[in-house]
């Protein structure tokens, strides 16, 4: 009785090692269609920065805008008005990136001001900088343009069939005028459906 | 077969944690920005207390969709019947120890949105994503009369 005792938890236990689950990393490529869900997810984001540099560089008022000089611009925060918890931040700074890249507009970055604020601080009273050759305050260079957006979303589902839609506007202001010189919207409509796998 | 039923039990009762889906594209009616001015946890003797005055402090709360799914359904989504199950419930198993106990962390967020109206939201204490003074949040309304309040980032 002992002896059959054992063997059945021996068997027990192999069936059971041998039902469980492996992981397996691997690196995939960044830039291929991710559609693990309906959810906004990397293609989405890739989709909507792109396109939106893209309209921003090649726009006519950006061309004359941009003839002499370039531009300095900072981003507002985009308005998240879905019910999805997307970090916003990450489109702007593909979004600011690109634009950098195309060498056509300069940036300040209003998130680091503080960090900013206290490294001069550091180099004007801690006396551990040489004094001459400390960073004065007063001599950064204020934005012209502000950057902003929202995105926004509808969701229709039945049972079968779910369809998202989402509508990122992205504008850019001039400061001093007040006046919206551009303004551009990307759309993506995705849509998930519980197909029957038969023969 | 007893060890058997004992796990059960625990699987069963670790979902004390009303369930936060975050990241779900569902139906949004309006969303509203604002920032976090207190946070306070409820105790269940506040509930109470409050349940015996008619709802004068929590009254004119809105619920968390987390709490409101789970204790409310259909026409009875009001913060009196939401609140009033969740004492009831908790009463229950007190009495009877052998009803699983179910402990749900309530929080109490004062909120004051971008044109400066200021609401309450009683949800569910989210170990994932919890709040304090000066957050920036989203105050998010769902198609189905809930609320839920989110990090901006």
């Amino acid at each position: 009785m002992k002896k059959l005792l054992l063997i059945s938890t021996i068997a027990s236990a192999v069936i059971i090692a041998g039902c469980s689950q492996r992981t397996v990393v691997q690196y995939g490529d960044e830039k291929a269609v991710e559609t693990t869900d309906i959810n906004f997810g990397s293609t989405d984001l890739q989709k909507v920065a792109a396109n939106m540099a893209n309209s921003l560089i090649n726009s006519p008022v950006v061309g004359t805008m941009t003839q002499n000089k370039r531009p300095i611009l900072f981003v507002e925060r985009i308005k998240n008005k879905t019910s999805e918890h997307i970090d916003t931040e990450s489109v702007t700074d593909s979004l600011s990136t690109k634009l950098l890249q195309s060498g056509k507009f300069r940036f300040v970055d209003m998130t680091r001001v503080d960090a900013v604020k206290k490294q001069i601080d550091f180099q004007q009273e801690s006396g551990m900088v040489d004094a001459t050759k400390a960073i004065q305050f007063g001599k950064q260079v204020g934005a012209e343009y502000m950057l902003y957006g929202n995105l926004s979303s509808i969701v229709k589902s039945n049972q079968d069939k779910s369809d998202v839609y989402y509508k990122f506007t992205l504008r850019l202001m001039d400061l001093e005028s007040g006046l919206v010189e551009w303004a551009d919207e990307t759309e993506i409509r995705k849509t998930s459906e519980k197909k029957t796998i038969g023969w | 077969m007893r060890v058997f039923l004992y796990v059960l039990f625990i699987c069963c009762s670790s979902s004390v944690f009303a369930d936060y889906d975050r990241n779900k594209a569902v139906p949004v009616e309006k969303v509203l920005f604002g920032t976090v001015q207190s946070v306070r946890n409820i105790t269940e003797q506040e509930l109470i207390e409050d349940r015996n005055s008619g709802w004068k402090t929590f009254g004119g709360a809105l619920i968390g969709a987390a709490i409101g799914n789970q204790f409310g359904s259909g026409s009875g989504r009001d913060v009196a019947t939401i609140l009033g199950a969740i004492v009831g419930g908790s009463m229950a198993s007190n009495s009877n120890p052998r009803v699983r106990q179910k402990s749900i962390q309530l929080v109490e967020l004062m909120l004051r949105i971008e044109n400066g109206d200021e609401y309450m939201v009683v949800q569910d204490r989210d170990p994932k994503m919890q709040f304090k003074a000066k957050d920036e949040i989203r105050l998010i309304y769902l198609k189905d009369g809930s609320v839920r309040v989110d990090k901006q980032f």
